[in-house]
């Protein structure tokens, strides 16, 4: 699974100018090596979590496919899932 | 690239901190980078304690500074700038913290001092929100983030605590 090019450009364009929202891949990825290798192929420019950090908290309370997105507010609310409802979520947020 | 596109990471530090080892240095007297080495200096040399409103500013890359009148250039990291005093601290290639007055520096170098003074300011007012929020179950989930640097992941923490968090799952294969 590649990150499309179109979803580095979609967060440089609509995430990184805005402080109200930030991104974080959370890696399902087995292990870390194959994380990194992915991250450096592909230069992603978002934060990742990886696996094994993972496993123990909530996030894996959210989804368990893979890819999936979701939109999540300070307090853990699912507010959006889905790259389209998502997207157009952030872009309401200025 | 991972630099630039991701917002800064947030560096520890602490406003008020006494830094050590100040000396005062006459800019006149730093080294050019084609000049001297820095260990050839002739430095007229005081102690100098960091007043109340003194800004640490973490570790920010090495940058060229210029004097005043843009004869002489040296490289070193902001150590930290104390906007009340005019005071500027740098770290210089032999770890030495040099403390110089900041107009002996050329307008760019004054204007980076004061966007990253105002930068640290903001950023000051979100730690409070940001130790909170740290302690929230959210909050504990991405104490382990991590953000690609060259070509390894190092720590990466928030600069400001968003209100919204894009849960991107997803994997290699």
């Amino acid at each position: 699974m590649q990150a499309a090019p179109q979803l580095v450009e979609s967060y440089q364009k609509d995430v990184v100018p805005n402080p109200k929202v930030e991104m974080i891949h959370i890696s399902r990825d087995r292990n870390n090596a194959a994380a990194l290798k992915w991250a450096r192929d592909d230069k992603l420019p978002w934060p990742a979590i990886m696996k094994d950090q993972i496993d123990a908290s909530l996030l894996t309370h959210y989804s368990n496919r893979v890819p999936s997105m979701i939109l999540i507010d300070r307090e853990g609310n699912k507010v959006a899932e889905g790259k389209g409802p998502v997207w157009d979520k952030i872009k309401t947020l200025k | 690239m991972a630099e630039t596109a991701s917002r800064t990471r947030m560096k520890d530090y602490r406003a008020h901190e006494r830094l050590p080892s100040q000396q005062e240095i006459e800019l006149e007297k730093l080294p050019s980078l084609h000049e001297n080495p820095l260990g050839s200096m002739k430095l007229s040399i005081k102690k100098c304690l960091i007043v109340a409103t003194a800004l640490g500013l973490g570790l920010l890359p090495a940058r060229t500074w210029t004097s005043a009148d843009g004869t002489k250039t040296f490289e070193g990291k902001l150590q930290s700038y104390d906007a009340a005093e005019g005071k500027v601290s740098v770290t210089v290639r032999n770890g030495r913290i040099l403390t110089f007055s900041a107009d002996k520096l050329s307008e760019a170098d004054r204007t980076f001092l004061t966007e990253e003074a105002a930068r640290r300011g903001g950023t000051t007012q979100n730690r409070a929100a940001m130790e909170e929020f740290s302690l929230t179950d959210i909050g504990k989930a991405f104490t382990k983030m991590q953000i690609l640097e060259g070509d390894a992941f190092t720590p990466h923490e928030f600069e400001s605590v968003p209100e919204y968090f894009i849960l991107y799952y997803s994997a290699s294969w």
